[in-house]
Order: structure tokens, then C-alpha cells, then sequence
């Protein structure tokens, strides 16, 4: 995946390409709104990461500008603003999701590929495969290598996701903020428990495990 | 010391309130004036008119006799006519202005500008000169000296002599003159009380405007709970001041919280962080001097970073507890909070099932509020994190439901340790942390956000008993927020 990283400060923005680099990615930095406007413009990238507030012109205001010229690559805001209004305001300016700082590399990481995955221009489908693993959206039903394993609604949109992200890791933020549409921080594991549960179903009873624990960073779920 | 008695009168002429009393007095008295001016003009000017009249027809009269009969038939018809009349005066002058005959000392009009008829000239009343003049005479009653006005003609004859005669205005002057002095009188007295009410009325503003600016003085020298006093024994009954006292009253109590939050914000982020910060430093001080291979170093890294994440979060925690308190922040909306409530148990429920703990819910069906859901969803999973914290085993609840009055209490019951009824007060208190709870991990500052968020929705926040088992009671928190009917 190409990214392009529109951040101000020069030793976060380094970390930042050191991070995606090491997951594979091809990373241009930006460090002013201009500029980083101009390459949105011109390169073909797959994600574009814009810090909130940059010099010369904010990134709200470049992302904005970019959307109206007709660029719809998906923008990943970074903000030290965490408040919800702000993160409305992101959105509204054209931002595909929303980050605050300080945040860890491997959140940064998935953010990106889940944005970069859904730009590939997934039409809505009705049915989802992973290897043996299969998900009817119209029927609401999962089977897996043909056998059809009950699962309660909840827990239906939290492998959604994961199928729509397979081969990813997704992390407890991205789960809680875009299965569950919170956006604070639960202090229990309740996301732990969801995932566990969820595990029981689809692995248990097979001899190769599909969701795995990615330590420090959160889950993926694996063909 | 005389400058000092005036400064009060001074600073109350000074004031709003007396200025508008004393452009009302003046214009009041103005206008009295003028009607009463005009009333007076007009009574003298009629009765100067009949006056001219009446000294006309006299001077017509003399005028007849003073054409047939000469100058010698008119003097003794003025000398009997003078004699008989008290109303009428009459003068009747020689050539060089001498008094021939009449009963005042002189014609009182300049002689020397009266044009004289040719000496051959018939004799015309119409060409008499007519003014009006005032004499003294003794008042007919009791002898007093009296001034006395009357309108006269001067009606100069071919043969050299002139004839004044004038007539008194009456006794419908006096009046008039009466009227004349109550104006001058009443006017004196309407700009008087005007002065001394208009002063009343600027203290009585004045003093209530003092109270205000001794408030705010005591306010801007630091001492921020100081309140100006309403006068108004219930509320919405007050005057304009009182209005002005509750809204400056309000303006102080939210300065005050916004003061309060700021400077507690400061504390509470120094008291909470340094501890944890000490500790992050301690220990990588004491793994960069003592590890002995990159493990060991890993291990402290990864363990420092995860401390790290909870002070970032407690740092989140505190910065949007400061912005709740002080009522910022809250996107209200109608919304069916019973259906949250639904979706909250359905994402605590494996917590509490894995926990071995029972869980129930009593959720009354479609319950309308306005609020700012993502709050309440945080205020209640608060209060849910803090059940399954605090409950080892039992039972926890979680409802919501109409109370009377269009209430809606949302509430999670356990059947945890519970928290003792004297420190309830001191468990919604920020980073407070009841000795009980100081080995669990967690910020302290979960209850007071659900505060906070109760607050911010108009509404309150109760901790009573939880479920009673066998080893004591749990705890119920309670949020209670107005119901959309």
C-alpha cells in the first residue's frame, strides 16, 4: 500500500514511516498542509494520514480542499483533539476515521490497512469468505468448512468485521469504535470477552485456529 | 468636612435616576407653566379687550361733548365724571402737558410723540392712541395701597389739548394675578419635590447598585464566593435589581466552577499522574543500571508502555471530567434510552457471565430523553465496569424505568462490598478512592464522570443499597434524568 504522511513533527513522522514499513507499506512524508495537499493531488496513494494541525494550512482545511477537487482516497486524521466534537468535525471535513495521539504504532498500522482494504472497492456484498470460513449476510448465517455454527447477533457483527478485515490486525479501539460505536474507553476487557466467545464458536471445534491474539496490538483473524 | 457632607448628594446627582426624575420634574413643571401662561394671557387679554372697549365708548362720549361744547364744556364733564367714577380714569391735559382736570396726576404716555391733528382739523376718537399702564390706588375695603392696571386712550384735539382716559381691567386681574402667583408657586414646589424625590430615588437605586459593586469589588479582589443579596422574598417577584442581582449571582457561580475546575484539573492531573510517572521512571532508572540481557529490558519496556496507556487514559478521563463539570461539551438529542440500555447489557453481559456472576435486566420499554448518548452510554458502562470490579459473586442488575414526576432512573444494582453510607458522599468525589478499592486498577474517577454526566443532563446521581446477600449489601447507582413524554 502507498501512504502518505502529512505530519508537522519530523521524529514522529519518521516512527511513523519506520512503523508502516515494517508491515510492508511504501510511505511519502509531507510536513506542511501544502505540500501535503499537492502530493494528495498528484501521487496515487492508497491512504492518506494528515496530522490535525499543520503549518501553513490546517489539515481540516486541506482535507476539505481535497474533497472537493474530486480526491477520495481515504484520510486517516491524527489529532491530539480527542474529543468527540472534534472527531465529528474530522469526519465532516472528509476523514474516513480518526486517531488520537498519543496512540500506539500498531493502532496506527491497522487504522491504515483497514482504511487502505476498504478503498479496494469492495462492493457491498451478501456473502463473505474467509478460507473455510463463511458468512451469509442476507440469511445472517456462518458456516464454517460447510459445517453451520450458531452465533448470537453481537457476536455476528464482530466477525463481520473481522472478515471484512481478515488477514489484519484489528485492534480493541477499532472493535469498540466501529462494531459497538463507542468512543470511550471501557475499563473491564469487555472486548477480550467478546472476541473469546466468539473464538469458542468458530475454533473450537476445528483443528486449525482462524482468530488469533496479536500480543500488545489486538486480533486477527486468519484463513 | 463640608465637601464630605455633599459627596453623598453629589454622587446621587450624579445618577441615572435622578437626572430622568429631574428632566421629568422640568418638563412637568414646563409644561405647567405653559398651559397656566397661556390661561393667564388669555384672561388678561380679554379682560384688556373689554377694558379698551369700555374707555372707547367713554372717549366716544367725551369726544361729542369735547366737539360741541369745546374745551371748557369737556373739562367740567371730566372734572364731574372723574369725581363720580371709580372704574374709569380720566385726565384731561393743557397744550404744554399740564393736568387741566382728572383724577390721576397725568396722562401717562409720552406726549411729545403723540402726533397733533391740524389746528383746523375736525376732532376723530378713531385716531385715539390707546396703551396700557398700571397706577396705585387705595384698596376700597381696608385703605391698603393697591397696584392696579387699566387699558387707556389718548385722543390728542386740533385745539392743543388731549384727553386720556383709561379704564381699570378690574377685579378679573386680581384673579388672574392669583393664578399667576400659584403658577410661579406650584412651579417652584413641582421642581423642589422633583429634586427632593428625584434624590430619594437615586439613593434608594444607588445603594442597591453599591450592594452590586461592593460584590463584585470583593469578587475581583479574590474572594470569589461573595454573593450580592436579592430583595425579592420569593423568587420571580423581584424588581429589575433583583433580576439583575440573581443573573449576576449566576454569572459568579459559574466563574466560581469554571475557577474550581481549573484549578482542580491542575491538582487532580499532578496527584494522579506523578504517582504513576514516579513509578514508570523508577523502574526504567533501575533497568537501565541492573538488567543484565535485552529480555528483562523488553519486559520493562512493554510493562512501562502498558503503564503509559493507563496515564494517558487517566489523563483523557480527567480532561473530559473538566469539561463536563463545567458544562461544556453534551450533543443533546431525543433518543430511546431503554434501547441503549439494551445494547449496554448485551455487551456486558459475557463480562459479568464470565465472572460467574448472574445477570439481569429490567428495562422498560421504549423511553424517551434527551441526551447526549454516547455520555450516558459512558456513564452507565462506568458503573457497570464498577459493579463487576467491586461484586465477587452474586448478582448485578441493570434497569432502567419511569419514576414519578417524568423521571427516568437508570440504574446498576450488585451484590458487591457495597460502600458504606457515610462515604457515599466521598466516593463520587474525584480521584477519590475508598481503601477498599485501593488495590483494584482504575483512575477514581469513574463515578465522578457518571456525576458529572447526571449533572449535565439536568439530573442527579444517587448511590443507596444494592441487593442485601449474605455477607452484607451491595451498592445501586443510580442516574435519574427528565423523561420526553
Amino acid at each position: 500500500m502507498r501512504v502518505l504522511i502529512v505530519e508537522d513533527a519530523g521524529e514522529t513522522a519518521l516512527y511513523m514511516r519506520r512503523a508502516l514499513e515494517e508491515a510492508g507499506h511504501v510511505v511519502d512524508l509531507a510536513a506542511d498542509g501544502p505540500t501535503g495537499e499537492m502530493m494528495a493531488r498528484g501521487g496515487a496513494f492508497d491512504v492518506l494520514v494528515f496530522d490535525r494541525m499543520l503549518p501553513r494550512k490546517d489539515g481540516l482545511s486541506v482535507v476539505t480542499d481535497l474533497r472537493v477537487a474530486g480526491v477520495v482516497t481515504p484520510v486517516l486524521f491524527l489529532s491530539a483533539l480527542s474529543d468527540v466534537e472534534h472527531r465529528v468535525e474530522g469526519l465532516k471535513a472528509g476523514g474516513d476515521d480518526y486517531l488520537a495521539k498519543p496512540y500506539a504504532a500498531s493502532e496506527l498500522v491497522a487504522r491504515v490497512e483497514a482504511l487502505g482494504r476498504r478503498h479496494d472497492g469492495q462492493t457491498p456484498s451478501t456473502h463473505l469468505k474467509v478460507g473455510e470460513l463463511e458468512m451469509d449476510l442476507l440469511a445472517r448465517v456462518v458456516r464454517r468448512e460447510g459445517k453451520k455454527i450458531d452465533i448470537q447477533p453481537r457476536e455476528f457483527r464482530l466477525l463481520e468485521y473481522l472478515m471484512r478485515n481478515a488477514n489484519q490486525v484489528v485492534t480493541r479501539t477499532m472493535l469498540l469504535e466501529k462494531v459497538w460505536d463507542y468512543h470511550f474507553d471501557p475499563q473491564t476487557n469487555v472486548i477480550d470477552v467478546h472476541v473469546s466467545r466468539l473464538r469458542s464458536k468458530i475454533d473450537r471445534d476445528f483443528a486449525q485456529p482462524m482468530l488469533h491474539t496479536v500480543r500488545g496490538a489486538g486480533y486477527r483473524l486468519e484463513a | 468636612m463640608f465637601a464630605r457632607l455633599l459627596a453623598p448628594i453629589k454622587s446621587s446627582v450624579r445618577t441615572t435616576t435622578f437626572r430622568v426624575a429631574m428632566a421629568f420634574a422640568g418638563l412637568f413643571a414646563g409644561f405647567a407653566i405653559l398651559l397656566l401662561g397661556m390661561l393667564y394671557a388669555t384672561t388678561v387679554g380679554r379682560l384688556g379687550l373689554v377694558a379698551d372697549q369700555a374707555a372707547r365708548r367713554e372717549l366716544s362720549d367725551l369726544g361729542v361733548i369735547w366737539s360741541t361744547q369745546g374745551v371748557e364744556g369737556l373739562n367740567m364733564e371730566v372734572i364731574q365724571r372723574a369725581a363720580l367714577s371709580n372704574d374709569t380714569l380720566y385726565v384731561l391735559v393743557r397744550p404744554d402737558g399740564t393736568v387741566l382736570s382728572g383724577n390721576i396726576d397725568g396722562a401717562p404716555i409720552d406726549l411729545s410723540r403723540v402726533q397733533r391733528p391740524a389746528p383746523d382739523a375736525p376732532l376723530d376718537p378713531q385716531t385715539a392712541i390707546s396703551n396700557a399702564f398700571s397706577y396705585e390706588r387705595p384698596n376700597q375695603t381696608d385703605g391698603q395701597i393697591e397696584k392696579r392696571r387699566a387699558r387707556g386712550l389718548f385722543l390728542a384735539g386740533p385745539d392743543g389739548f388731549g384727553l386720556y382716559v383709561a379704564r381699570d381691567l378690574g377685579p378679573g386681574v386680581e384673579a388672574a394675578d392669583q393664578v399667576a402667583r400659584v403658577i410661579w408657586i406650584g412651579g417652584a414646589g413641582v421642581l423642589a419635590f422633583a429634586l427632593v424625590g428625584g434624590f430619594l430615588a437615586a439613593r434608594q437605586a444607588a445603594s442597591r447598585v453599591d450592594e452590586l459593586s461592593r460584590t463584585t469589588r470583593a469578587v475581583m479582589a479574590g474572594d470569589l464566593g461573595q454573593r450580592a443579596a436579592v430583595r425579592a422574598i420569593r423568587p420571580g417577584e423581584g424588581d429589575e435589581f433583583d433580576d439583575l442581582t440573581e443573573d449576576l449571582n449566576a454569572m459568579l457561580e459559574r466563574i466560581d466552577r469554571l475557577v474550581v475546575a481549573a484549578r482542580t484539573t491542575g491538582d487532580s492531573i499532578a496527584h494522579d499522574l506523578r504517582s504513576p510517572l514516579t513509578r514508570m521512571r523508577a523502574r526504567l532508572e533501575n533497568a537501565v543500571s541492573t538488567a543484565t540481557n535485552e529480555d528483562d529490558l523488553r519486559d520493562v519496556i512493554e510493562d512501562t508502555l502498558h503503564q503509559l496507556d493507563g496515564v494517558v487514559a487517566t489523563f483523557n478521563a480527567v480532561l473530559r471530567l473538566s469539561r463536563l463539570e463545567t458544562g461544556d461539551g453534551g450533543q443533546m438529542e431525543l433518543m430511546d434510552v431503554s434501547l441503549l440500555v439494551v445494547q449496554l447489557a448485551d455487551m456486558f453481559e459475557p463480562v459479568i457471565d464470565d465472572k460467574g456472576l448472574k445477570f439481569t435486566t429490567t428495562i422498560e420499554p421504549d423511553l424517551m430523553v434527551v441526551a447526549d448518548k454516547s455520555l450516558l452510554a459512558q456513564a452507565l458502562s462506568n458503573l457497570l465496569d464498577n459493579a463487576v470490579k467491586y461484586t465477587d459473586a452474586g448478582e448485578i442488575i441493570l434497569g432502567v424505568r419511569r419514576l414519578k414526576r417524568s423521571e427516568v432512573e437508570l440504574w446498576v444494582s450488585d451484590s458487591g462490598m457495597g460502600i458504606p453510607v457515610a462515604s457515599r458522599e466521598y466516593a463520587t468525589q474525584r480521584f477519590s478512592r475508598l481503601d477498599s478499592a485501593r488495590s483494584m486498577p482504575g483512575t477514581g474517577i469513574g463515578l465522578s464522570l457518571a456525576v458529572a454526566i447526571s449533572e449535565l443532563h439536568k439530573g442527579r446521581f444517587e448511590l443507596s443499597d444494592g441487593i442485601v446477600h449474605e455477607t452484607g449489601t451491595g451498592l445501586k447507582a443510580a442516574l435519574i434524568i427528565s423523561a420526553q413524554r
